[in-house]
């Protein structure tokens, strides 16, 4: 089973592209209604002004909000993939042991994974939470601590 | 993302405040910019005495079509920074100057200030009307705002102001404005 793909990669950058162009787009309005409400304001502007600061205000904690927290996550999320994807594969038969809780890294939630491989506990991460057999053995690829693929093994083979 | 939004608000809400306080500032530099009155928008007044009552700033305004602001600049004749007040900030910064006869009689008028016309008593120097006396009734109603002597009073138009014909003639409106008030 292939957990992580040149594909959630391609789909994880076009969701960054797209979140910025969304992010443009809301500026370039954002700076036309500011823009207007300036440039068509009268001598007694304040109304204006008010309203101006009020947009100004909304789209700057939009602002804020978009680059320290979705765009921030979207972009560590793409790069987590690219780094597991582009990190030298390794290949494993390992006994799955128990989930090992959830991690945060950079605003990015993972889900970590217990395997004995070749006698010592090692920890796994994956993108997604995975149904696994409490003993089960798998054949892992990983990628810079990442499950990349799993495949379920045959007994014979330990 | 509403998680990691949460958990890191409590580090990251000064960023809130502060573009919210940032754009209101923003906003009313911009505004306040635009709207600024341009030269010809503008009439500073020189007086050549003490003001009374800057509140005729604001009343002056609706003196002349097109003008959004008028400031009043002044200094005491007895004063001894006088001379270099009224040859810096009135014959040069200034648009109209409003100073008692004596003080007009030693400025040099052909260079200082702009010819005017049709006016009812005007000021004379080497046969050139260049001001305007100011009537006893104007005199009395401006004396409400301004300190005045004894003397008679004229007003002229600076030659160097850009409201004495080169972009508007606001300071010409206005020094007859000022001649008739009432």
């Amino acid at each position: 089973m292939r957990l992580v793909r040149e594909e959630d990669l391609t789909r994880a950058n076009k969701k960054v592209k797209r979140d910025f162009a969304l992010y443009l787009a809301i500026a370039c309005v954002y700076l036309a209604a500011a823009l207007l409400l300036l440039f068509f304001s009268p001598d007694s502007y304040v109304p204006f002004l008010i309203a101006d600061s009020v947009i100004s205000a909304a789209f700057g904690v939009f602002s804020v909000y978009f680059f320290t927290v979705s765009f921030h996550l979207s972009r560590k999320k793409r790069d987590r993939i690219e780094k597991a994807l582009s990190a030298l594969p390794e290949k494993d038969f390992g006994v799955y042991l128990s989930p090992d809780g959830e991690r945060t890294e950079d605003g990015v939630r993972l889900v970590a994974y217990l395997f004995l491989v070749r006698g010592n506990e090692r920890e796994y991460k994956s993108f997604t939470p995975l149904s696994l057999k409490e003993g089960g053995k798998y054949l892992i690829e990983s990628g810079a601590g990442f499950l990349l693929a799993l495949e379920e093994e045959d007994e014979s083979l330990f | 993302m509403n998680r990691y939004f949460k958990e890191t608000f409590s580090s990251e809400w000064i960023k809130y405040v502060a573009v919210v306080i940032l754009s209101i500032l923003i906003m009313t530099a911009a505004f306040g910019l635009y709207h600024a009155p341009k030269e010809q928008e503008k009439i500073d007044l020189f007086f050549a005495g003490k003001v009374k009552d800057y509140s005729f700033e604001k009343s002056a305004k609706m003196s002349v079509e097109g003008i959004k602001k008028v400031e009043i600049s002044s200094s005491d004749p007895k004063d001894n920074t006088f001379h270099h007040k009224y040859s810096v900030v009135g014959l040069n910064g200034a648009d109209v100057v409003l100073v008692p006869l004596s003080i007009a009689e030693k400025t040099e008028c052909k260079t200082a200030f702009y010819p005017l016309s049709e006016v009812e008593d005007p000021y004379l120097q080497e046969g050139q009307a260049y001001g305007a006396f100011l009537p006893d009734q104007a005199k009395e109603a401006l004396s409400r705002y301004f300190l005045f002597g004894e003397e008679r009073y004229v007003v002229f138009v600076v030659a160097s102001s850009v409201n004495a014909g080169r972009l508007s003639d606001r300071a010409i409106d206005f020094a007859k404005w000022l001649v008739r008030y009432v």
